[in-house]
């Protein structure tokens, strides 16, 4: 899902960069720190989401784990993956310090849509299990679409040469959308069952 | 060793300036062959490491390559792994607790100090809960495979992680006020020392920047 080191246009990291950087000053001059407990611990998960492996086929893919992330913290889900896609870059070599803007709009601000799929999947109505679950389901696989959306459009913008490229990246992130999705939707439901005070 | 906070400042200068240019010259490689002779000993599995990390830039420079870019795709290619390579370099092997460290020392404030330090802590605490989950699946004889009820095992996982996860923050929460924490961030005196590798370091990077000879690329 990252973008890596080298691939993009000045004309895209510097926007990305600056727009980042500002959002994350803003989030972290408003952030009580009483909340830096929970942001680290969700900045963590979202770290160790690239140690789970997901059998898919014949091959295996790792979660994202975003729209969890996002579910919980809400916009200040921005943070937490900020601390961990700048980990992942220092530690695997996983996108990277110039495009970590790039990376960070991509990944983190659609999260904050899984906020509020959790609020109104506890709203009463007819079928509510079943729009429960379709709630939680989004959770996960929304923000992963926008996100390789995205990811796909950042390349058609970088240049005609992307086209197979963009196109490539997001037919291989669907089997991924669908994972998280189902994962997202059986973690809320076990929360739900073991802590309904968590998802409130 | 190099200090954390000067590679983590050096890393930033480096990439955005390799990212943004449009030429890959021979004095980009001077901070690359230094710090290639300090991790000398680790070399083979730094380069072990680049090849895998360059799955997505191949995929990237056929796509250019289709498009009849050669120019192009040279230049991805060789700014990608530059990047990269100086990356690796720098943190290979290096203590998760030291780059919290090296954050703080860039003085970026107490708030992500803070966050960085307890993030650390928190991945240290989540990755053992994690294989001590994988273990007991293990133990339990989980057949690794493409099913329904393997994906709810695994969400039941992710979700007793938050869980645990979200009970160890309220705890911490609890002590930070139990101990009357002000927000100040205090590090051990000479944690960070400074040497002349630092700024050996510090000059390749700006060297290699300024003076531009030797166009590859």
């Amino acid at each position: 899902m990252h973008i890596s080191e080298g691939v993009l246009k000045p004309e895209i990291i510097i926007p990305a960069a600056v727009v980042a950087g500002v959002w994350v000053a803003y989030l972290l001059y408003r952030l009580n720190f009483k909340d830096i407990p929970k942001i680290a611990c969700m900045s963590a998960i979202f770290f160790i989401a690239s140690f789970i492996h997901i059998p898919l086929g014949p091959t295996s893919i790792h979660l994202i784990l975003g729209g969890l992330v996002g579910a919980f913290l809400g916009v200040n889900a921005i943070l937490a993956i900020c601390v961990g896609l700048l980990l992942q870059a220092l530690f695997f070599g996983y996108g990277g310090i110039s495009v970590l803007g790039v990376n960070l709009l991509m990944i983190a601000v659609p999260t904050i849509f899984a906020r509020y799929f959790v609020k109104i999947s506890f709203k009463e109505r007819k079928y509510q299990k079943i729009y429960q679950y379709i709630c939680w389901f989004l959770v996960g696989f929304i923000p992963l679409l926008c996100s390789s959306l995205i990811l796909s459009g950042v390349l058609v913008l970088n240049g005609k040469e992307f086209l197979a490229i963009s196109g490539l990246a997001l037919a291989a992130n669907f089997p991924l959308m669908i994972i998280e999705g189902i994962i997202s939707l059986f973690a809320i439901s076990f929360i739900n069952r073991v802590n309904k005070e968590l998802l409130n | 060793m190099i200090n954390p906070s000067i590679s983590i400042a050096c890393f930033t200068v480096f990439s955005f300036f390799v990212a943004l240019s449009g030429e890959i010259y021979l004095t980009h490689f001077l901070p690359l062959i230094f710090l290639g002779l300090i991790k000398f000993r680790y070399i083979f599995e730094i380069l072990k490491r680049l090849v895998f990390l360059n799955f997505f830039i191949i995929l990237v420079v056929i796509s250019v390559l289709l498009a009849d870019n050669l120019n192009l795709a040279l230049l991805i290619f060789a700014r990608s792994n530059l990047i990269i390579l100086f990356g690796l370099l720098s943190f290979h092997k290096l203590n998760s607790y030291s780059i919290a460290l090296g954050i703080s020392g860039l003085g970026m404030g107490n708030k992500t100090s803070y966050l960085f330090y307890f993030c650390v802590r928190f991945i240290e605490i989540g990755k053992m809960d994690f294989y001590k989950f994988k273990r007991t699946l293990k133990a339990r004889n989980f057949n690794h495979k493409t099913s329904i009820f393997v994906y709810q095992t695994y969400a039941n996982l992710v979700a007793m992680l938050f869980l645990s996860a979200f009970k160890k923050s309220q705890m911490l929460e609890k002590t930070m006020l139990v101990r009357g924490f002000d927000g100040k961030f205090y590090k051990f005196q000479n944690s960070i020392k400074f040497g002349f590798c630092d700024i050996l370091l510090i000059i390749l990077v700006f060297v290699s920047l300024i003076l531009r000879q030797g166009v590859l690329v």
